[in-house]
């Protein structure tokens, strides 16, 4: 308990946000896969992996802050929304061109925000870093 | 100095965190932007392409506009919109002359939709104009000066109020939330007449002169119409309405049916309605010729493409509409080939159903009065109870009689010469009729299907008027139009011996009224009417003609090229289709849970790579030889596209040209035509849906800048929305059809682009299918005449026509991949007649439509655009046809569209795929496959072709180059990527230095 007590003690507001961008990753990640894609814009295995080594990477940075190493997650996060605006643009272009009678639903709504704000979560932990450094002793 | 003593390592983090994100956004931007560079350049009205002209003197414009400004060509746009209403709208009861109704008459509109009528319907075909220039049914009634009617405010205001409120408007959940619908496909948006408030009551009595009531129903793209809330029959708040209507102190009730289905209208006597109007969607503009109808400035002159069924479930095609799964689906292995569809009624669609048992139940045959299929009949089968409009039926304001007065047919020469006298008996009401021919083939009981009675030939008349009171028209049918499959015995078209009448009537009840009459028939037979025999005409076929119609026009042997269409292919004698033997015994089954056979199973997997689950089973695909080395990739560029116009599509030359494509241009060359090909001179184009309008695209100030984009400016003007095709096919005129094409093909060249995803000539098989608007008819027929007329009319000003969905895609539900199946007679007599006409060319004067897009169906278990014998046997072996072939709504290859089967069956290009057919087929690597790049090759040949001829070519000469420029949006993401790269490349170096001299420093304190 102390040891988890001294651990949080030694760190910034930016690991609490850390944490914020992690279960946003987590979210997405499930419900990317569980929406399952459609017949235009199929899960891509390019976003899972990039998602997925974005959570990992996440959780990572908030057990053993590798300083700068949390800079990772934030750039896989961004990477794994740009895939998903590319691998998502026949469904959006679908739906912008009114065909087939399709809509953003609810779970592709919630991914692509979930996603961003994960982005942008990892980036404000990372500008925050994570960590206390130690103090310069005299 | 010390790094660390520049900022902090907090604010270089948070320098890097933020141009980090940026950078990948940006990276990621530049990959959507440039995979979809041809939809967003068309929406933000530019263009990443220019042309540097050469020294050449030639004219580069290829396709000239008759107008020099875009207000010109809108002006004329909505004249004949206006005009195609006009003549449109269909005058389906007139008791007492009820119609017209006097200018300025105090008139009352009841129904909750008149504060927003269906203009058009929904989904891509779907239209939108600015409030400016639509109008609505208030401007129609009065606008300006010009008052036509004096219409009720106070119950619009009443209704006008509740839309306001979104009262009974459904809620659906789109992007950022809720949405709401004013009317859907499942409901009826009405208001009960017992919230009429007392003011609304009162105020009917200040407007009496007329009720007009307005019963409107939508369709749209991706959805049929609700079957279990019987959408087209009229619901409890629309009765108490009519109710009201009906108790009310006016003079005279009208109706208004705003839809592009056919609804049930059984109630009109029930609540005493006068006078019907078919109104259709009228689009921005013709809300204002259904006034000048009311009120007698024009005279309707529309007759019905479809039949009126008091019940619309009675046609035989409605047991079989729908959704069906096999019951053994889950031993299919792709989710989208698990539906289908059986087409049991065979050639009884429509009309021919309708008539074709009445004229049973009149010879007393094949148990026609039987009570299979019974609807609205009290007992047993009865036409006069099953359909209340007939098939080609309209009225007039005039009174115009017609006689035939020859009918020359030439066996010899497949040609039959009919000849009518059409005289309007009131030329002070000046107006147009409409000429109707219509032919019996005998029918042998247990022979080939024949109907009673088969549109197969049209005119309308000029105006007449009394100085011109009287026409004589001269029809010419082509005797292949009435020839019948034969799909199990001679397997082509075959002219049996026997009695042949042709008969002219208003309708093709009165029609075949008439040649029951001429056969000696009279109501005592149980006829509804006594027939005119002298508008019948006998022919007698000596012979039975079986090679004859065997050749197509271009001397193609005509033969079975669909069987494993027919379910009974895979197994034998599971369907029974309806028959005139017996109407009682082949009525037919709803086919729920079929069992697919082994074989179809097997044949709907080996079709895929790919499944939308992500797993993958064998293509069926195999590659060709590894050797490409035979095709030439990359020469230098020594001729250009333009030098190719006129030239025969055979013609040598065309290798040399072909010879000049790059890997990159064949892949690009997936992406519809949106790309630029550099390598032979080609601009960026654009395809554009339809088939109402050049939709969501907006005029241009100068067509002759149109590819330019330096000089092209795009204004806030949209095209223009034209009334729905089911107004189109009311005209019954093919010479307006034309006219309307060529006002497409204007407003393509100021604006609206090469390709148009229309129109579109499906079947309407049922009343229900959702995107009936989009299609012209029940009768393959009209709809082929009127689809080769719109066409011809369009590609005479340089538009690439997509005419779509190609075919037997004739229900929305379980579209994509359904798998659809019907005997070879009832596709060569009715489906593929709706496109045959545009599609076959007959000489220089019949060009063959230039495009085609196929439906997203399969025909039996093969995808459309997988069906070589569709596209090469049939389009290009028997019909001539030298078009581009698009898939519709391109999907994700390799699941219902593989690219490389599809090339290989003809398929060209693959609709709205941006770069994902192009990235599918790099990963299959083409430059390895001989087969593949062959067919990729002629697939290129078949699009630079087509654009060759088309007006692509407008802005190029054959010395000029297409240069690609860089659009702002480009530039601002490589600004953006650039400096984010190099800010966060500084910002990286200080963070990690002041990390690493910080250590440093505190190591030294230490």
């Amino acid at each position: 308990m102390k040891m988890f007590k001294d651990f949080l003690a030694n760190k910034r507001p930016g690991w609490y946000v850390s944490v914020a961008s992690l279960l946003l990753g987590l979210i997405t990640v499930i419900v990317y896969t569980a929406r399952g894609g459609n017949y235009l814009s199929p899960v891509s295995s390019a976003a899972v992996v990039l998602l997925v080594f974005a959570v990992i990477t996440n959780a990572a940075v908030l057990v053993i802050d590798f300083k700068l190493g949390a800079f990772i997650p934030m750039i896989l996060y961004a990477c794994t929304v740009a895939v998903f605006l590319n691998s998502e643009m026949l469904f959006i272009t679908n739906v912008i061109f009114g065909v087939d009678g399709n809509y953003f639903d609810g779970a592709f709504f919630t991914f692509l925000v979930t996603g961003v704000l994960a982005m942008v979560t990892s980036a404000v932990a990372f500008g925050m870093g994570l960590s206390k450094s130690n103090k310069l002793k005299a | 100095m010390k790094l660390t003593r520049f900022g902090k390592p907090a604010l270089w983090r948070s320098i890097a965190a933020v141009s980090g994100v940026v950078l990948a956004l940006a990276v990621g931007g530049t990959a959507v932007t440039t995979e979809w560079s041809g939809y967003i350049n068309k929406y933000l009205g530019i263009s990443n392409t220019t042309i540097v002209q050469g020294d050449s003197e030639e004219d580069p414009i290829h396709y000239k506009s008759q107008y020099t400004n875009y207000e010109d060509v809108m002006e004329s746009a909505r004249e004949v919109a206006k005009q195609v209403q006009a003549e449109g709208t269909v005058l389906m009861t007139n008791k007492n002359n009820a119609l017209p109704l006097k200018e300025k008459s105090n008139v009352t509109f009841f129904g909750y939709n008149q504060v927003d009528l269906a203009h058009g319907g929904t989904g891509s075909g779907g239209v939108t104009s600015s409030a400016e220039r639509k109008v609505d049914l208030k401007k129609a009634c009065a606008d300006g000066d010009d008052v036509k009617l004096n219409m009720n405010n106070t119950i619009y205001d009443f209704y006008k109020e509740k839309y306001d409120a979104k009262v009974g408007f459904v809620e659906t959940q789109g992007w950022g939330g809720t949405s709401w619908n004013f009317r859907t496909v499942n409901s009826v948006n009405e208001i009960n007449a017992s919230e009429f408030t007392g003011d609304v009551t009162e105020s009917f009595d200040d407007y009496s002169d007329a009720a007009i009531f307005i019963m409107t129903r939508i369709g749209g793209e991706g959805s049929d119409l609700s079957v279990s809330n019987k959408y087209l029959a009229l619901t409890e708040n629309e009765r108490s309405v009519l109710q009201a209507m009906k108790d009310g102190n006016f003079s005279k009730r009208i109706v208004l049916v705003n839809t592009f289905n056919t609804p049930e209208l059984g109630w009109l006597d029930e609540y005493n309605i006068d006078a019907c109007l078919y109104i259709g969607g009228p689009g921005e503009v013709g809300m204002d010729a259904v006034t000048d109808i009311l009120v007698g400035r024009t005279n309707p002159s529309g007759h019905l493409a479809d039949t009126y069924a008091y019940d619309s479930f009675s046609s035989p095609a409605m047991q079989n509409f729908g959704n069906f799964e096999f019951s053994n689906s889950a031993e299919i292995t792709n989710s989208d080939s698990r539906k289908y569809v059986m087409y049991n009624e065979g050639i009884f669609v429509g009309y021919r159903y309708y008539e074709t048992r009445y004229e049973d139940t009149v010879l007393k045959k094949g148990n026609a009065a039987s009570s299979a299929g019974v609807y609205a009949s009290t007992d047993t089968w009865d036409y006069s109870e099953e359909v209340q409009f007939p098939f080609g039926w309209g009225m007039s304001y005039s009174t115009f009689t017609q006689t035939l007065d020859s009918v020359n047919v030439d066996w010899e020469n497949k040609k039959a010469e009919v000849t009518v006298t059409v005289t309007n008996e009131t030329p002070s009401i000046a107006g147009k009729d409409v000429v109707e021919v219509y032919a019996q083939a005998p029918y042998t009981e247990g022979g080939i299907e024949k109907a009673s009675v088969q549109l197969c030939g049209f005119a309308k008349t000029e105006v007449l008027d009394e100085e011109n009171p009287e026409q004589t028209l001269t029809i010419t049918v082509d005797l292949s139009d009435i020839a019948s499959y034969d799909y199990e015995n001679y397997k082509t078209y075959v002219m049996e011996k026997g009695d042949y009448y042709f008969a002219i009537g208003n309708g093709a009840h009165e029609a075949l009224n008439n040649i029951l009459a001429a056969k000696g028939y009279d109501k005592e037979d149980g006829m509804d009417a006594d027939g005119n025999a002298s508008k019948a005409y006998k022919s007698e076929k000596l012979t039975f003609d079986k090679d004859e119609y065997r050749l197509s026009a271009n001397d193609t042997s005509i033969t079975n090229q669909f069987e494993s269409t027919d379910i009974n292919y895979y197994d034998e004698d599971a369907v029974t289709y309806l028959s005139r033997s017996d109407w009682n015994k082949t009525w037919p089954e709803t086919m729920e849970n079929f069992a697919a056979t082994d074989s179809m199973i097997a044949e709907a997997a080996s079709y895929y790579s790919a499944q939308t689950d992500g797993s993958t089973t064998p293509s069926a695909y195999e590659a060709g030889s590894s050797d490409t080395s035979s095709i030439t990739i990359g020469a230098e560029q020594k001729y250009t596209l333009a030098m190719m116009i006129g030239v025969d599509y055979d013609d040598d030359n065309w290798d040399l040209l072909l010879d000049q494509l790059t890997v990159e241009d064949y892949l690009n060359s997936t992406k519809q035509g949106r790309e630029a090909i550099k390598s032979v001179g080609l601009n960026a184009t654009t395809a554009v849906d339809g088939p109402a309008a050049w939709t969501k695209s907006y005029y241009i100030t100068n067509y002759e800048d149109q590819y330019d984009a330096e000089k092209v400016e795009v204004t806030d003007e949209q095209l223009v929305a034209y009334p729905t095709e089911t107004v189109i096919a009311g005209t019954w005129n093919i010479e307006l059809t034309e006219k309307l094409g060529e006002s497409f093909g204007e407003e393509g060249l100021w604006g609206g682009g090469v390709g148009w995803y229309g129109p579109a000539a499906n079947t309407h098989r049922t009343p229900y299918a959702g995107r009936n608007f989009e299609y012209y008819s029940e009768d393959g027929f009209i709809a082929g005449k009127l689809a080769e007329a719109e066409v011809h009319g369009a590609m005479s000003k340089g538009v690439i026509c997509y005419l779509k969905h190609f075919f037997l895609n004739d229900q929305e539900t379980n579209r994509i991949g359904v798998c659809t199946f019907s005997n070879e007679q009832a596709i060569r007599e009715i489906y593929l007649r709706a496109f045959e006409y545009a599609f076959e060319t007959t000489g220089e004067n019949d060009p063959s439509c230039n495009g085609v897009m196929g439906g997203f169906n399969r025909l039996g278990m093969t995808w459309t655009g997988h069906h070589s014998n569709l596209w090469k046997n049939v389009m290009e072996g028997e019909w001539g046809f030298l078009g581009n072939v698009t898939t519709d709504f391109g999907q994700k290859p390799g699941s219902l569209m593989e690219p490389r089967l599809a090339y290989e069956a003809g398929t060209h290009m693959f609709c709205t795929s941006g770069s994902t057919f192009a990235s599918y087929l790099e990963g299959a690597d083409i430059t390895s496959d001989l087969k593949l790049l062959t067919n990729m090759r002629e697939a290129l040949h078949r699009q630079l072709y087509n654009f060759a001829n088309s007006a692509a070519m407008n802005g190029l000469t054959s010395d000029a180059k297409v240069v690609t420029v860089r659009t702002w949006y480009e530039n601002a993401l490589l600004a953006v990527t650039i400096i984010a790269a190099v800010v966060l490349a500084g910002s990286g170096v200080m963070a990690i230095a002041q990390s690493y001299f910080g250590k440093k420093d505190e190591k030294e304190a230490k």
